[in-house]
């Protein structure tokens, strides 16, 4: 039975916009309840799709890397983005992937594993994940991800957010 | 390190699996909506094959919301099947015969078999029935895919049967509504099964 066609491939420096609507819902939809209302509801498209355009003419140093888009029927529905690890004790080879998300209406069809399937392959890689969100932490050791220990905390509006690291493959500095 | 050039742009079309379910219930759809929001009645649609309980101390909600995600443990008898997540989402659709309603759960297999699934889509929609409004019409819809999808697909099948004929018996017992019973509790619902009910084929 065919499911509907998702196409992915390099975001444009035309995607930023889309991009940014896509990160805005993403996050609204993925981190309520997880990380404060005020945080979410503060979020702003349009300053996000600026940071984007940044990010994709490479204009933001350490944040340029690999942005790839998924879309439906030609609308952009996720993206992720990988690059060079920005860890301090960054392993030699590893990359690190920055961010993947899909829309909520795109859930379990698999986009977003081609999304990683593009942005990593299947590369030695590290990622930093909301300690409190376990379907990503479920797609991400299906990914072979896991935990190597690290953790750390922000506060956002008075609430401790912790996030964990996870990695695959390489080896350790 | 960047991708191979095989990866720089990909289209898919997936040649997922499904199963299928339609059928005419017993209930209102008002009442089919209402159980699809109960766990417990949710639970009773694959007991006693499947039995779903809580992964967490507080155990599962009285109700599903919608953003809820809600990890629950599934056995087959003996057999653990894994954990699932849970994560519940709704859709309002105007079809030419009427208001449908859709209660989807995208959640994903969090260990066991399901876990090796990369495409994990449940949708249910429940609208009155053609031609008499007081029956409920029910679509059941589950798409799947990934490493060992098609060894899961007979079970998986088994399983949907199995889960069609229970909608079928326990529509009826549906049409309480324990929110207009003040005394009743989520633990108070009476979900027996009425043997007569689902006779019929469909």
């Amino acid at each position: 039975m065919v499911t509907e066609a998702y196409t992915v491939r390099r975001a444009r420096s035309t995607d930023a916009a889309a991009i940014a609507a896509v990160h805005v819902t993403s996050w609204r939809e993925a981190y309520a309840g997880r990380i404060p209302d005020e945080v979410l509801d503060g979020m702003d498209v349009a300053a996000r799709a600026e940071t984007w355009r940044r990010i994709l003419a490479g204009e933001i140093d350490g944040e340029a890397g690999d942005v790839w888009v998924a879309e439906l029927a030609g609308d952009v529905i996720g993206f992720a983005s990988a690059g060079r690890c920005r860890d301090d004790d960054a392993v030699a080879g590893r990359r690190e992937l920055y961010a993947v998300y899909v829309l909520e209406a795109d859930y379990g069809t698999g986009a977003s594993d081609m999304l990683m399937d593009a942005a990593l392959g299947d590369d030695p890689a590290s990622l930093w994940v909301l300690e409190d969100n376990p379907r990503a932490r479920a797609f991400y050791r299906r990914h072979g991800f896991d935990p190597d220990g690290a953790v750390k905390t922000h506060t956002v509006d008075g609430a401790a957010i912790r996030e964990v690291r996870l990695v695959r493959g390489g080896t350790l500095a | 390190m960047h991708p191979p050039l095989r990866q720089r742009c990909r289209t898919m079309t997936r040649w997922s699996m499904r199963v299928l379910l339609k059928l005419v219930i017993d209930c209102d759809p008002d009442a089919a909506w209402r159980a699809l929001h109960s766990p417990r009645a949710v639970a009773e649609l694959y007991g006693p094959m499947v039995s779903m309980s809580p992964v967490v101390p507080s155990g599962l909600p009285t109700r599903w919301e919608e953003g809820d995600d809600v990890p629950v443990s599934l056995e087959s008898g003996p057999i653990p099947l894994g954990r699932q997540l849970i994560h519940v989402s709704h859709r309002h659709v105007d079809e030419p015969g009427g208001a449908v309603r859709i209660f989807r759960d995208s959640g994903i297999p969090l260990t066991g078999p399901l876990a090796f699934l990369d495409v994990w889509d449940h949708q249910m929609a429940v609208s009155p029935a053609p031609g008499d409004p007081t029956r409920t019409l029910w679509r059941d819809r589950l798409v799947f895919d990934g490493p060992g999808a098609a060894l899961l697909w007979p079970v998986l099948w088994a399983i949907w049967q199995w889960r069609g004929a229970r909608i079928r018996a326990l529509a009826s017992s549906w049409a309480h509504d324990p929110a207009a019973d003040t005394t009743d509790t989520a633990d108070d619902l009476d979900l027996a099964t009425d043997p007569t009910e689902g006779a019929g084929g469909w």
